[in-house]
């Protein structure tokens, strides 16, 4: 399974350690990731994970959630690769 | 509160205002009344407007122990806690009281300075990126450009430590910006509008099915448990929760930062759950059908094998931070709530069924803690531990503010000592930080003066802060620092004897200094019991309205119990026969 999480997030400096810090106590790896700013106030970082199955996704969703300077979250199982690159490149929030 | 040192002169205000003069003026508007600290470099400007200003700055000896006294203080307190540190070493000493805070959920707003915005990234002298370090261990953290948005950046820190599940904020402050020169509108700007809490998290409606839902099932349960955290006693939902508690008749277990939500006395009262929680509490866990836990993280010291936790039972939990929910124990009823909250609404619907009287299973509590009541074996001319904090808590009538380090001393403390109210116990329980004790007992003497505070200490930690002493001299503070020695490192001792076939590595320490002449060199009374008159001797203490040090020789062998080995069900304890 290919996990990627997409957070918008406020675009402040020292978020992207914040998030990334979060992923780096689990030891989770970041497989690939866009970011781009989709205003002046915010990114939105879309990120793969490479996760192993004890990991309590769940939590780590809420985790993140719970940021302060992260909006919202949202979490897609991709079944392979291709899927995983075109949801990437193409923009999860406008296929959905 | 203004405790005015007396070599504090003050000078008549300046009327050049600083970006320091504008932090200093946010922070009163906060309503904050004293902070913790310690000048440096980095800090100069901000140390001159409190020296211009002559607000209230209670200068630690060590950074370290500034962040644990406003531990103690916002525990005392349920308020904000501040702390002032300088850039570099004055902020890498923060660390260890910020996780301390971040794991206790203990709103604090630490203020690290920082080199200039110029010097930023240039390995300047004592220059450390704080921000990194510490992104792990807070809540929000914020750097400040520029003197303009100070006032909004306090706002917001204040807000975001105290609301939703409290923590611990950063704010580096480049010391440029709290020199630069402010004009008469910035000022303005930071003396209006100070006075609301900004929610920073979206107001949340409270889920009235699923608390439809929770309260029914509760009141189908025969052997129903109340399991009550911290949790509680951050909304300031005690009262809330005693009534709750009275009107479903529901037996209540502890964890070891809600102790005092409910009187230990309350027929109610199961005592504290976990590694060494009560026999009645822990049997409670392993065989009641249906479990409501408010406020609590189901840590591992409490629920010590998760998988095993509470089998008999449908879990329900309320809290306001729903990444707790199946962290640990997946719930079968989760509700994120602020406590206050869904206990008022518990309050005001009860069901059109009656409220059970729950008269078996409490007769079945009752008779486990006959069974095996909380003891200790006296000895004779030894002078135990629990004994003592026995009798500090009848000396006390059950009211002091009690302080802990961590350690064996911090366990008994827990099972002997009557607690009877919220914000009493103030302990350090998710990171276990010795050295926690003493600079906490400090702040907690700050916050609330009227009440006699006492500390109780091992001879590890006094160790480690031991030299925040001369701060209860500085300031005449009355704390009863009650040292509970055992010349070992008494807990990791009892671990070595237990899993690790009595050997003592590391742990016995081989001699020590002398305790009373330590108090001695800090101008504090300081005092030895003797076991043939100890409690006559204690009794002085309490009578006096100054800090006295006081050993208590204890046994070095003595033992916690009950304990529940790490990993093992909470049920199968250790030292109940
Ligand atoms: C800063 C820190 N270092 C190490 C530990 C590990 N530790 C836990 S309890 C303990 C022994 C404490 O000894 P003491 O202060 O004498 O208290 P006692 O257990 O004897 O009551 C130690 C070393 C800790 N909790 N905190």
């Amino acid at each position: 399974m290919h996990e990627i999480v997409v957070c918008k997030m406020k675009n402040r400096v020292g978020v992207l350690n914040r998030f990334t810090g979060l992923l780096t106590r689990r030891n989770i790896n970041i497989e690939n990731a866009v970011i781009i700013s989709t205003s002046k106030h915010q990114v939105e970082a879309k990120v793969e994970l490479r996760t192993e199955k004890a990991q309590n996704l769940t939590h780590l969703k809420r985790v993140l959630a719970k940021q302060i300077d992260i909006l919202s979250v949202s979490w897609y199982s991709c079944e392979s690769a291709a899927e995983t690159t075109a949801l990437l490149v193409a923009g999860i929030e406008k296929n959905n | 509160m203004l405790i005015k040192r007396e070599t504090e002169k003050t000078e008549t205000k300046r009327t050049l205002a600083s970006g320091a003069d504008l932090l200093l003026e946010a922070l009163k508007a906060q309503g904050v009344e004293l902070v913790f600290g310690y000048p440096g470099g980095a800090v100069l400007p901000l140390y001159d407007a409190i020296y211009r200003q002559a607000f209230n700055n209670i200068l630690v000896r060590h950074e370290q122990a500034a962040v644990h006294a406003a531990e103690g203080y916002a525990k005392a307190t349920g308020k904000t806690g501040v702390v002032f540190v300088t850039s570099g070493p004055g902020a890498t000493n923060t660390v260890t009281g910020i996780a301390d805070a971040m794991l206790d959920s203990i709103p604090l707003v630490v203020f690290t300075g920082q080199v200039g915005c110029a010097a930023i990234g240039t390995d300047a002298f004592q220059e450390v990126d704080i921000l990194s370090i510490t992104a792990a261990i807070t809540k929000q953290s914020y750097q400040v450009h520029d003197s303009g948005s100070l006032a909004e950046v306090v706002k917001e820190a204040f807000a975001v430590a105290s609301s939703g599940r409290p923590g611990p904020v950063v704010v580096d402050l480049p010391k440029d910006v709290a020199a630069m020169a402010v004009d008469e509108q910035q000022r303005s700007q930071t003396a209006g509008g100070f006075t609301a809490k900004t929610p920073v998290y979206p107001q949340r409606k409270l889920a009235f099915t699923k608390m439809q839902q929770l309260r029914d099932a509760l009141l189908r349960a025969q052997k129903p448990l109340l399991l009550v955290g911290g949790g509680v006693i951050a909304a300031g939902a005690v009262p809330e929760f005693r009534r709750f508690v009275h009107r479903y008749k529901l037996p209540v277990v502890s964890t070891l930062l809600s102790l005092g939500a409910l009187p230990v006395s309350d027929p109610f009262s199961l005592g504290m759950g976990g590694m060494h929680g009560s026999y009645q509490a822990n049997l409670a866990f392993s065989e009641c059908d249906f479990l409501l836990n408010i406020g609590s993280r189901f840590d591992d010291r409490l629920a010590t094998n998760t998988s095993q936790f509470a089998p008999k039972a449908q879990v329900a939990q309320i809290d306001i931070d729903d990444s707790e929910f199946g962290k640990m124990i997946l719930p079968d009823f989760a509700v994120a709530a602020d406590a206050k909250e869904a206990l008022n609404w518990l309050l005001a619907h009860p069901a059109k069924t009656q409220v059970r009287d729950h008269q078996a299973w409490l007769q079945q509590l009752s008779a486990w803690q006959h069974e095996h009541p909380q003891h200790y074996v006296e000895e004779k001319g030894k002078i135990k531990p629990q004994a003592v904090i026995a009798e500090v808590g009848r000396l006390t009538a059950g009211d002091a503010t009690i302080v802990t380090d961590v350690g064996q001393h911090q366990m008994w403390t827990a099972q002997y000592y009557p607690f009877t109210r919220a914000h009493q116990l103030i302990t350090s329980g998710g990171l276990g930080t010795m050295g926690f004790g003493l600079p906490a007992a400090i702040g907690a003497k700050l916050a609330v003066p009227e009440k006699e505070v006492v500390l109780f200490v091992g001879d590890g930690g006094l160790q480690m802060t031991s030299e925040e002493l001369d701060v209860i001299r500085d300031y005449r503070l009355n704390i009863k620092i009650i040292l509970l020695n055992n010349q070992t490192l008494g807990m990791v001792r009892q671990w070595q004897d237990l899993f690790y076939k009595k050997r003592r590595s590391q742990t016995v320490f081989n001699g020590q200094p002398d305790f009373i002449k330590l108090a001695h060199a800090y101008g504090l009374k300081g005092l030895r019991l003797a076991s043939q008159n100890w409690r006559e001797t204690l009794a002085d203490v309490f009578a006096t309205q100054e800090s006295v040090l006081v050993e208590a020789r204890i046994p070095a062998l003595e033992q916690v119990y009950p304990m529940v080995a790490p990993g093992q069900p909470n049920q199968k304890m250790l030292g109940v026969d």
